[in-house]
């Protein structure tokens, strides 16, 4: 698959395809986040975070490809592991190099926000499952809240929605908190 | 809804942007004037992207392929919480510790191994080592044995049924396939066609026979015969694919690689192609030449230790700490019989003292009074101390240390300035470059005759700029040139060995068995440096030449081994060929296996063994530890401060008497393991295929004995030398069937074999033999015809031939191998006497001297001398002189005694950010660095002392290409602040420490 193959058929909601193909660049991303000291307990969810972030980018409709989309991978890899390490370790001390900014600035990566991402993501394990499936349904399987009722059984259309602002206030009032946190850390 | 929900609704709708326009300019003129709701909308929009994320991600993770994907629990970020390093300074610099393992090329390796599904399973530290070396893993596809009772194979009627293998391969694609009587063959892609020429993409089965014993070569039917001239046979092989029953054929252009083992390499064997007469028998035609290129094998998969050298360390440890051995160990304790650099006797020591600024140098002595400096500017030079092996890289630019880059030929120069100091004169001479050599390992040498020093081999030597600025006399060859001083070692420099030991030289023959062997061979030998040296000089010739070479410097026993090496008239490495990387790795993983096959045999051993010590060790232990704690009371007492160096804070293991280096990596390989030759053959063809050479002895013959048989049907007599493996089918005359030997009388022949094999209607074999001496008798007759089973017939050869040469061979092998072991053994029990009664001495005096201040020292000096003792058994080991050994022969060094796992890493004072603040404030970016615009990080390694300050420093990835960025990282490293050093069990402990430093340019 070329690279715009693969990006279409991303576009395409074909994300097991473009997945699979992308995967097949693992190794060489594997080495280099290595060489850029990354703990092989993490290469696994540093390259699946950078896939995410890859799917993700790629539909946005601005998206114009820069460089060969493997390239691009990695420099999604190296950034997120970078950011990543900026948390770790005093006792596993990381090589950590502005050579990655450097090399891959051409990797629009917002530092502030995916860390603000991360947040979320843990904040999003903290609410309950339902409140899970049911945002997921409406914003990522963009479902009509009709079916979103039918599947989940709520009793009525008006029900499902109550829910799930019920669920979004939830989470935005432990973002509010913890992304305070993030702003002002406790010393 | 309450309040709150609906304008979250609200939101919501704005940010999925379902509000009408009139709508939404309201919404967004009152989140201008209220950040709570624009931080609401922020939040929404993240919120909306971590739901999608984390939808994605369940399904990254579902398409990922399954072996790569350990499980995700949780996120990174509720597993690490840790402050943060980040520098944008010019020169930034980040912290890894050694201790820590942090190295990116071991990292990386391990990584590979884990990638490549290795099945060596990691039980024990020593097996996660082994297994890292492993480069990949290889499973050879093994073929099925097929029952049989075909006995017609492309032509040829056996009289027993053929062990027939069968393996379906893809034809599509590179295949490599080990026969179980170790045949190797490597079939290309599209190899295979059928009648029409038409390229197979189905599974194809290849039908495979080996005949590789006379026992096999006899009930196959397979004379050797070309014609009417005897051959001798080194194996056969049948291979024929078949695709449906159908038999296919080679595509035009492709070849089989098959590898045929052998125990003896021959170099008159020619590979012959099997052509049936339409009786049932071959005639062996069209010979074709063996290939004689070496196949390269991973380095890691090879040993240039000395043969035993690491069982004699399992058998005679332990030796400080170190109770059971490790490879690790076997190769510090191997490289700490180095030869040091500067190894050439006091009155020729000399250190250098050379400044960073390039031009300007100040040679010493080690009493520090200046030989020469030619200094005349009076700005004081920075100084670094170099000292040292030295190399030159390909522009002419020093390098320090060994391993790493290689260097061709030296720049034209005529005249080159030698400053130099033999034996307590300092010499100015211009010196002309065809005196000048410089080996591979980019070694400068200089041959000088003079009357105080002649002739000596100069090894080490500064080139800078123009100007040589340093020569250290150094006589290593000793024992080339007659007139020399006794040399007192002989053995092959261990750093040598280490130097050639690096993936680097993957692809020369230094990365092949053959050389491996030859290594083997030298390093019993009295004082084979230099000509270990013809080898690693010129690893652009052919192997056999150096052989030849090698041989003719030699004399008695020696001399036959090499002119055998050089009989076999090995080439060099093939440039690659298509089967080159299938065998390389074949080979690497098979050399791999059988060393950690070796290995787990040698670990069982030593258990036993140790089993036996521990009661010994124990008692050790617990008097070690006794004098230990009587030495910190009395010091405690009588000594406030502490003399580094007496009263170690770990008992034994800080004081180094000798320069034994605390195990460091090195990837090796057991001995003995995977160096059988194999004929090399690219096949172009199906069918019968023999490895033969010409039996010339009996061409020449016209000796005639008649073999007289009583006559029946179906009937061959064969006459046979089983030395010889060769066969030869007998033709009738009215004498009888006559055998023909060399008219002299012939040691090789005395033992010949007469043979009768017939195969009635009905299918009954019947088979005679007799042994007879060709010279004693004049005619034979066969006359004890037997009947026998298939099965008997098989048995029956088996008895007549026993296991032919290779078997012989194997048996005097395990015999050589039990009496070594018995010799182990032997020494092994010895040492343990010394031993026990150096114990016996240590505690008879301990006891005796308890309370006296002044014994103390003694004791530590008799341990200390203890572990030199040690240290001069294995240099004895293998010295292949056996004798003379100096007695300070190896100097100390402090490189002991460094905690690699300290409770508590040592750092800078105020941890990473301010080192990094101290960095970026002192360094100094060396002008010609900068003008020159090179940039780079380099690693520094350094030992952190128990008082901070640092030692050992030195460039752990010195690269040409960063060369001038080197010592102004070394200079920023020397003039740290001292540290807050390491921990261990609350005293301060030597630690490794290793830190990148990036220079970056604006």
């Amino acid at each position: 698959m070329t690279d715009q193959e693969i990006i279409q058929s991303i576009r395409n909601k074909k994300f097991d395809r473009a997945v699979r193909e992308l995967y097949k660049h693992e190794p060489m991303i594997r080495r280099t986040l290595f060489k850029y000291g990354t703990p092989e307990t993490l290469v696994p969810e540093i390259i699946n975070d950078g896939l995410v972030l890859l799917l993700e980018k790629t539909q946005q409709p601005d998206f114009q490809l820069t460089s060969k989309l493997s390239t691009y991978l990695t420099g999604i890899c190296l950034n997120h592991w970078r950011n990543q390490s900026r948390k770790l370790s005093n006792k596993e001390k990381v090589v950590l190099d502005i050579e990655i900014a450097q090399t891959y600035a051409f990797v629009d990566y917002d530092e502030e926000k995916e860390e603000k991402l991360q947040l979320l993501d843990t904040i999003l394990e903290k609410i309950q499952d339902r409140c899970k499936q049911l945002l997921r349904l409406f914003y990522f399987e963009n479902e009509r809240m009709a079916e979103i009722a039918k599947k989940m059984g709520f009793s009525s259309e008006k029900s499902a929605k109550t829910q799930k602002y019920k669920c979004m206030e939830k989470a935005h009032q432990l973002a509010k908190k913890e992304l305070k946190n993030l702003e002002n850390p406790v010393a | 809804m309450r309040p709150e929900l609906e304008q979250l609704a609200q939101i919501d709708s704005y940010v999925n942007n379902t509000l009408s326009a009139a709508e939404s300019a309201a919404f967004e003129a009152e989140m201008a004037i209220n950040p709570a709701m624009k931080e609401a909308v922020e939040t929404q929009n993240l919120l909306i992207t971590a739901v999608n994320r984390k939808a994605l991600l369940a399904q990254v993770v579902a398409a990922a392929p399954a072996t790569v994907m350990p499980p995700r629990d949780g996120s990174i970020l509720s597993k690490f919480k840790w402050p943060i390093i980040l520098s944008s300074v010019i020169v930034g610099a980040v912290i890894s510790f050694f201790a820590l393992r942090g190295d990116n090329e071991e990292l990386q390796k391990s990584h590979d191994n884990i990638h490549a599904n290795a099945s060596n399973e990691p039980s024990e530290s020593e097996g996660l080592r082994a297994s890292r070396e492993v480069d990949f893993t290889y499973i050879p596809a093994n073929p099925d044995i097929v029952k049989t009772s075909r006995r017609q194979f492309g032509g040829l009627e056996t009289w027993g049924a053929p062990e027939l293998q069968q393996i379906t391969i893809d034809p599509t694609q590179d295949e490599l396939i080990e026969c179980k009587d170790g045949t190797v063959i490597f079939v290309p892609e599209d190899a295979f066609v059928d009648a029409n020429g038409n390229v197979i993409a189905e599974p194809v089965t290849l039908e495979i026979i080996e005949a590789l014993t006379m026992d096999k070569i006899v009930a196959y039917n397979l004379a050797t015969m070309n014609g009417d001239n005897a051959l001798k046979s080194g194996g056969m092989v049948y291979v024929q694919p078949k695709l449906n029953g159908v038999n296919l054929e080679l595509a035009e252009g492709k070849s089989l690689h098959i590898e045929v083992p052998t125990d003896e390499y021959d170099s008159d064997m020619q590979a012959w192609r099997g052509v049936p007469d339409g009786n049932g028998n071959l005639n062996w035609e069209n010979p074709q030449a063996i290939e004689n290129y070496l196949i390269p094998v991973a380095m890691s998969s090879l040993d240039f230790l000395p043969n035993g050298f690491r069982e004699e360390v399992a058998a005679t440890l332990p030796f400080k700490s170190y109770k059971t051995s490790s490879r690790e160990l076997e190769d510090s304790l191997y490289f700490s019989l180095s030869i040091p650099s500067d190894y050439a006797g006091d009155d020729r020591k000399v250190e250098v003292t050379a400044p960073t600024n390039r031009g300007k140098t100040v040679i010493t002595d080690k009493t520090g009074k200046v030989l020469e400096s030619n200094t005349n500017t009076t700005e004081a030079p920075r100084q670094s101390n170099r000292k040292g092996l030295y190399r030159i890289d390909k522009r002419g630019k020093v390098q320090k240390g060994i391993g790493g880059v290689q260097f061709q030929n030296l720049p034209d120069r005529d005249d080159i300035t030698a400053t130099f100091n033999l034996k307590d004169k300092l010499y100015n001479t211009r010196i002309d470059s065809s005196v000048l050599k410089t080996d591979l390992l980019g070694f400068v040498s200089i041959t000088l005759k003079s009357k105080d020093c002649a002739p000596y081999t100069i090894n080490n030597v500064l080139v800078e700029e123009e100007k040589i600025v340093f020569v250290d006399c150094y006589d290593w060859g000793c024992g080339v040139q007659k007139n020399e001083e006794p040399c007192e070692k002989c053995y092959i420099n261990p750093s040598d060995i280490f130097a050639i030991h690096q993936p680097e030289f993957e692809e020369t023959f230094l990365a092949t068995r053959e050389f491996q062997e030859r290594l083997q061979a030298l390093h019993k030998i009295e004082n084979a440096q230099p000509l270990f040296g013809l080898y690693i000089n010129n690893l652009d010739k052919n192997l056999h030449e150096i052989d030849r070479q090698v041989a003719d410097r030699l004399t008695g026993n020696d001399k036959r081994t090499f002119e055998e090496f050089a009989a076999e008239i090995l080439t060099t490495v093939k440039p690659n060929g298509q089967e080159y990387a299938e065998l390389k790795k074949f080979y690497s993983a098979k050399l791999n296996e059988q060393r950690q096959k070796t290995r787990k045999a040698q670990e069982a051993h030593a258990q036993k063994s140790a089993a036996e010590l521990q009661a010994v060790q124990d008692e050790m232990a617990q008097l070690r530890f006794d004098f230990n704690q009587s030495q910190r009371l009395i010091q405690s007492k009588y000594a406030p401060k502490r003399s580094k160096g007496v009263s170690p804070p770990r008992g034994d293991f800080m004081s180094s008497p000798s320069s034994f280096q605390a195990p460091q990596q090195f990837q090796n390989t057991n001995p003995q393991v995977g160096q059988q030759a194999a004929y090399k053959v690219n096949w172009y063809g199906t069918g019968w295929m023999n490895i033969d050479g010409f039996l010339h002895e009996l061409s020449k013959g016209k000796k005639q004995i008649p073999i007289h048989v009583a006559d029946s049907k179906g009937m061959k007599v064969y006459q046979s030398v089983n030395s010889m493996n060769t066969l030869l089918t007998l033709n009738k005359t009215d004498e009888g069937y006559n055998a023909y030997f060399p008219t002299a009388n012939s040691a090789t022949f005395v033992k010949s074999l007469a043979l009768g094999v017939s195969r009635s209607a009905d299918g009954q074999l019947k088979v005679a033999a007799q042994f007879f001496n060709p010279y004693a008798s004049s005619a034979i007759t066969l006359n004890d015809w037997e009947s026998v089973s298939e099965d008997e017939f098989k048995q029956r050869l088996k008895n007549l031939y026993p296991g032919g040469r290779r078997l012989l061979k194997a048996i005097k092998t395990e015999e050589r191998l039990n009496q070594e072991a018995e010799e182990r053994k032997r020494r092994a029990e010895e040492q343990r006497k010394k031993q026990e009664k150096e114990l016996k001495a240590l505690e008879d005096e301990f006891q005796k001297s308890n309370a006296q201040l002044e014994a103390k020292t003694e004791k530590i000096r008799m341990r200390q001398a203890a572990e030199r003792s040690y240290m001069q058994h294995l240099e004895d080991f293998i010295n292949p002189c056996h004798a003379n050994y100096g007695k300070s022969s190896v100097v100390s060094r402090s490189t002991g005694g460094i905690v690699e796992f300290p409770d508590e890493e040592a750092q800078f004072p105020g941890g990473t950010v301010e080192f990094m603040r101290w960095i970026s404030h002192n360094v100094q970016y060396p002008q010609g660095a900068m003008d020159a615009g090179v940039q780079g990080k380099i690693f520094v390694e350094f030992v952190v002392e128990p008082d901070g300050s640092a030692s050992n420093v030195k460039i752990s990835n010195s690269d040409p290409r960063t060369k001038l960025l080197e010592a102004e990282a070394v200079r920023l490293v020397q003039g740290m602040p001292p540290w807050k050093s390491g921990q261990m069990s609350g005293e301060n402990v030597r630690t490794r420490c290793r830190i990148p430093i990036i220079f970056t340019l604006d």
